[in-house]
């Protein structure tokens, strides 16, 4: 289920790396063979650090999303992700542009994750993740973010 | 009119003490209704050091991974039941306990987020802070790295629960596990003994049974104390007769280590018993002890008594009366804390909700704690509402209970030729009352779904007679409730012989 409902002409640059001191290493691959091979790479290389995986759609030529809710997300994550305090990678998964992205056989759907909207975030390995209009919420963008652990202790 | 005075940062309008079924379904409905709430969960790890998140035993270490568990052996009864419609495999099927294991614990980690995100949307303040009384209106509260903060609230929920109980024999504590422990085991369980005669040791058991892990349940005398007897011990022969070994009439003595388990590897125990009436001793080895015997509330740590709230002497639980209000005017007990309370997932959601909105939406329900349904899932399930057929009978008298029943099989089991004659139902009838039904027992396949349809008719007093007007579904098995013509007393013969009879 694919919310088009925002209208937010997004100025931020989702391209923007912050300053060289954040935490969170952007990474960004496209098309779903790709992220198979990426997240293999990333879960072996980060054993001890937190992946978060954001699966949006990028527009391949002003660099900005074409779905308005990534663009509202994007401008969450440009004030959230510089002050995440624990070390670890944020990969961006471009799903394929809107035609290819509406269709049911779309890969990301079908597969495991079943992704069945965008933007949808996911911390892998903890069974957390966010989408629709959680994912426009602020309050729980950050508790999503800052939440290390599920269980106490 | 006053004017109220604002609240500060750490004074609420409603505290709740524990994170559970209870206590998230009432700190969820306080706040809908406009108050300032918090909630307090924390989990203290097992001895095993297992702990969990927010949701409480039901979600964690309760229901769902039991459900889920079960689920997983059904599927391999199935698998077996799949030869006799046509389907063709080669391979003999082996269970992946490690695999399972992972794929409900992730399942588990994101209710817990689940919950997290929802308290959001309600406004509850979710604290992960371990809390005690100071006095009637306040509490102090520790985390994990041992921060002391302290809270204030007009009025106090307790909803903490229980945890498994651990018997006083030498090795259980440091060998032994619990149902805290038995869902997220890092190792294959080996060969196991449940030592329990409660509807966790018997599903415990029956789920592990069912993937293939040799079984064996020790019970010091009945089973499923408090359940109908009749039923409990057809659960017990069904689970003997799918290869759960039983020894009854034992109690077991010490738990010693053989050999330490590493590298996922279960360790090697040895169990020594004793019978529970006669002098025979008795000892085996085993990979895996799991105890079941009981759950204590977790009543101890919560420093009632600098609140004055009253325990009952012989369980520990708190004392509550029907409005769930302690002795303490505005302190509160919901779910297996409180005492004298059915032990169940939806009595503790009700109980709490109903809460809320007697005390802040000027709301006057009660939570009716007769008549509540359940269902033990044992390899074939149980359900039942209402009276055993011993309670009905002490309570009405056995002149006055005319007990119906049959045995039949389920239509799906009639082509892998197994359990014939194996499932059973009956209704408790009071006579004086035209054969009001207070006692409904199911025996067979979904015994949740038939049940929980049942529990309606029980709402709105229904007699024998309403049963029989039911025109049944077919085929099912619950159509048999609105068949029951033989009786008990009659002394004819309950088992089926054809199908639509």
């Amino acid at each position: 289920m694919y919310l088009c409902t925002s209208t937010v002409e997004s100025s931020t640059n989702p391209n923007m790396s912050c300053n060289a001191v954040q935490n969170l290493k952007e990474e960004w691959v496209e098309g779903y063979e790709n992220f198979q091979v990426k997240i293999k790479e990333l879960v072996e290389e980060n054993s001890q650090r937190r992946i978060f995986v954001y699966f949006w759609g990028n527009a391949r030529d002003d660099g900005k999303s074409w779905c308005p809710d990534c663009r509202v997300f994007d401008e969450l994550l440009a004030k959230i992700v510089p002050a995440v305090k624990s070390p670890g990678i944020l990969l961006r998964v471009d799903v394929g542009i809107k035609e290819d992205w509406r269709t049911p056989m779309n890969p990301f759907r079908t597969d495991e994750l079943k992704i069945t909207s965008i933007p949808t975030i996911v911390e892998w390995g903890t069974g957390k993740r966010l989408f629709d209009s959680d994912a426009a919420n602020q309050s729980k963008v950050e508790l999503f973010f800052n939440n290390t652990s599920l269980v106490n202790l | 009119m006053a004017p109220i005075t604002p609240k500060g940062p750490n004074e609420y309008d409603f505290i709740v003490v524990g994170g559970g079924s209870g206590g998230l379904a009432a700190s969820k409905e306080a706040a809908r209704l406009g108050k300032k709430v918090a909630l307090f969960d924390y989990v203290k790890p097992s001895p095993k050091g297992t702990t969990w998140g927010i949701g409480g035993t039901c979600v964690n270490v309760g229901c769902i991974p039991k459900k889920l568990m079960h689920q997983g052996a059904l599927l391999g009864q199935a698998l077996e039941d799949a030869r006799h419609f046509g389907w063709e495999f080669p391979e003999e099927k082996s269970h992946n306990w490690g695999f399972m294991v992972q794929v409900i614990s992730d399942y588990i980690k994101s209710l817990n987020w689940g919950y997290r995100v929802a308290l959001r949307d309600s406004g509850v303040a979710y604290l992960n802070e371990f809390a005690e009384f100071i006095d009637k209106n306040t509490i102090k509260t520790f985390d994990k790295k041992g921060t002391e903060k302290t809270y204030v609230a007009d009025t106090i929920l307790i909803a903490v629960g229980g945890r498994p109980k651990y018997p006083n024999i030498p090795g259980a504590r440091e060998f032994g596990v619990t149902s805290d422990d038995i869902f997220t085991l890092p190792y294959h369980p080996g060969k196991t003994l449940c030592i329990g005669a409660s509807y966790i040791a018997l599903e415990t058991a029956g789920f592990l049974a069912g993937t293939g892990i040799e079984t064996t349940v020790m019970v010091r005398s009945i089973l499923l104390r408090g359940f109908d007897n009749q039923l409990a011990e057809m659960v017990g022969e069904h689970m003997q007769e799918h290869g759960v070994r039983f020894l009854r009439g034992w109690v077991p003595t010490s738990v010693k280590l053989i050999e330490e388990g590493k590298d996922g590897i279960a360790p090697r125990l040895l169990v020594t018993a004793k019978q529970s009436d006669g002098d025979q001793t008795w000892e085996e080895e085993f990979n895996t002890v799991v105890f079941a015997i009981g759950r204590d509330p977790c009543t101890p740590d919560l420093k009632l008594e600098n609140a004055g709230v009253q325990l009952s002497p012989t369980t520990g639980k708190v004392i509550t009366d029907d409005a769930d209000k302690t002795n303490v005017g505005n302190i509160y007990c919901v779910g297996d804390t409180a005492e004298n309370r059915p032990e169940l997932t939806p009595v503790a959601i009700l109980a709490g909700r109903l809460l809320a909105r007697r005390l802040y939406a000027g709301r006057k329900t009660l939570t009716d704690y007769d008549l509540v349904p359940t269902t033990v899932f044992t390899p074939m399930e149980y359900g039942c509402i209402g009276l055993s057929e011993e309670k009905a009978i002490a309570k009405y008298g056995k002149d006055n209970i005319e007990v119906y029943h049959s045995h039949f099989q389920a239509l799906e089991h009639a082509l892998p030729k197994r359990d014939q004659n194996r499932c059973y139902a009956k209704l408790l009838c009071v006579k004086s009352e035209k054969e009001r039904v207070v006692g409904l027992h199911y025996f067979g396949p979904n015994a949740g779904e038939v049940t929980q349809g049942f529990t309606m008719g029980f709402k709105f007093g229904a007699t024998k007679e309403d049963f029989d007007e039911l025109i049944g579904v077919h085929p099912t098995t619950a159509r048999n409730m609105t068949e029951l013509e033989i009786t008990k007393s009659s002394g004819a013969n309950p088992m089926k012989k054809g199908c639509c009879g």
